[in-house]
């Protein structure tokens, strides 16, 4: 603890505690304790794959190739499965709700944050279930582009800073 | 994130995958999972991409630790359900907001010499660390006194005033015992924190189990008087509990939410912790921490709820955040009292 930590911050609305001073505080709160996921849509992505594959009159349809795609994708030992998120990557996952549309912003919130279904959101927000699911999946794929531009941009960086090193490296050989 | 796409053209195959992701999230009916399978199957591409997708869905579980700081509010008009979170907050809270200060130790010491004992003291908003003989742990809080005897018998924490929270040991031939209060908390192995107050003692146990029994009147502390009977009260790991002063009231324990135990307790960090408390009990507690005294100048001020997390002893600090979110007036009357008003 050696920031500064007093903060206090009379509550918001919901949709408003990814705003990047509460984020902070969050963070220095749990340096060492990001909790374990909730969720695990990834393991049921690969166990639809899996059962997907023992069936016999698949292998008759598909292509060869695809099968041995698909075997890899359900059998992988992923990374990220059962990873938690690193601090990093709790504020970038801060910076990409915040910067969803209001409603669905509120959507990821209750979803991610209280950990609300998607029946229960519904209700909260009187909207439809279909909504719901909706605010979900245009969130999922503007958040999913929001991550793929801040890797695409550190690789850049890397790039240019390798162009760099490399010129540097050129004049010294002429001299 | 670790994939090259081409972020424009591959857009409808986005738009796919994050709606299989949402359905997933709802649950998908057999049909569906008949459809997502296909899906899968017909590209390396689809799978790559669900791959990231889900583990980025995931991982943002973590998001769920603002909840622990910030407890749904529920001021949200549109809603119909009332998730009434609020007062579970408050709930916790006023187990948190107990009266502290001063607790004059009056006529019970004269039944302990203290000429046998170390004594330990904390001034107002410091609090130490004290590593006992046996490598038993003492963290004392704020405005706190403890005296500390050791025999080959037993082990003695004379807690006199304030709070402190102890990491105990093992040595089952000796085992050691807080005293306060006329009170003995006794543990073997174990770990705990105790806080006298003036009208009563509060406990909680963040490991192992301890017993609780009662000093015998006009008697000097010795072996016989710190041996507990069997059926002694019980608290254990994840309890709080709340006992009574001398011949006032019934002791109470209470499953506590390991939550609340860290939030309680925040002060072995030099933290404290707010999650919806009114500033009255906000500024009761911080006010264990320092010398200088606060008044709330309005009523309606000291009913305003905050949350946050404040570290003990900054009242600068507290002042200017106070000021600035709140809109609260800070009159300096003199060094030692501050009266909140609000801005007119």
């Amino acid at each position: 603890m050696h920031r500064v930590i007093s903060r206090i911050v009379p509550p918001r609305e919901v949709e408003d505690i990814v705003q990047e001073t509460y984020v902070r505080i969050c963070q220095i709160d749990n340096k060492d304790n990001i909790k374990q996921p909730r969720s695990f849509l990834l393991k049921t992505a690969k166990n639809i794959a899996f059962d997907y594959l023992k069936r016999a009159d698949v292998r008759l349809v598909e292509s060869v190739d695809n099968i041995a795609e698909l075997e890899s994708f359900a059998s992988a030992e992923d990374a990220t499965f059962e990873q938690v998120a690193t601090d990093k990557e709790f504020s970038q996952y801060c910076q990409a709700i915040r910067q969803l549309p209001l409603q669905c912003r509120k959507v990821f919130v209750l979803k991610k944050v209280y950990g609300y279904s998607q029946k229960e959101i519904a209700q909260k927000l009187a909207i439809s279930e279909s909504t719901v699911e909706k605010h979900i999946a245009v969130g999922v794929k503007r958040c999913t582009y929001y991550m793929m531009q801040l890797t695409k941009e550190k690789n850049q960086d890397k790039e240019t800073k390798m162009k760099i090193s490399k010129k540097v490296h050129q004049v010294g050989r002429i001299r | 994130m670790t994939n090259v796409y081409s972020l424009n053209n591959d857009d409808a195959m986005f738009e796919q995958a994050s709606q299989w992701i949402a359905k997933m999230d709802r649950g998908l009916s057999e049909q569906e999972n008949e459809e997502f399978s296909n899906w899968l199957a017909a590209s390396s591409q689809h799978q790559q991409l669900i791959n990231e997708m889900a583990g980025m869905w995931d991982k943002m579980d973590a998001l769920g630790n603002l909840a622990t700081l910030f407890p749904e509010t529920d001021k949200d008009q549109s809603s119909v359900k009332n998730v009434a979170k609020w007062p579970v907050a408050i709930a916790a809270s006023a187990l948190l907001a107990l009266c502290f200060t001063l607790f004059n130790s009056g006529g019970f010491n004269s039944l302990l010499n203290p000429e046998q004992f170390v004594r330990y003291e904390t001034a107002v908003g410091e609090s130490s660390t004290i590593y006992l003989p046996d490598n038993s742990k003492v963290l004392l809080n704020t405005n706190s006194i403890l005296l500390v005897r050791y025999t080959d018998d037993y082990r003695l924490l004379d807690l006199q005033r304030g709070e402190l929270h102890v990491e105990v040991a093992h040595d089952k031939s000796r085992p050691l015992s807080v005293v306060a209060n006329q009170k003995v908390i006794q543990a073997v192995g174990t770990a705990f924190s105790v806080q006298v107050n003036l009208a009563e003692i509060e406990l909680i146990v963040t490991d192992g189990k301890v017993i609780i029994g009662k000093l015998p009147e006009e008697q000097e502390i010795d072996e016989y008087s710190l041996s507990l009977a069997q059926d002694s009260l019980a608290v254990s790991k994840g309890e709080k509990a709340s006992l009574a002063v001398v011949n006032s009231g019934t002791d109470t324990v209470a499953i506590i939410d390991s939550k609340d135990i860290n939030k309680d307790l925040s002060w072995r960090q030099g933290n404290l912790v707010f999650n919806g408390e009114t500033l009255a009990q906000a500024m009761q507690e911080v006010s264990r921490y320092t010398s200088v005294k606060f008044e709330i100048a309005d009523e309606e001020l000291k009913h305003i709820k905050i949350a946050g997390r404040f570290k003990t002893g900054d009242v600068k600090g507290l002042i200017g955040v106070l000021s600035r979110n709140f809109n609260i007036k800070v009159d300096k009357v003199n060094k030692s009292l501050i009266v909140l008003r609000k801005h007119s």
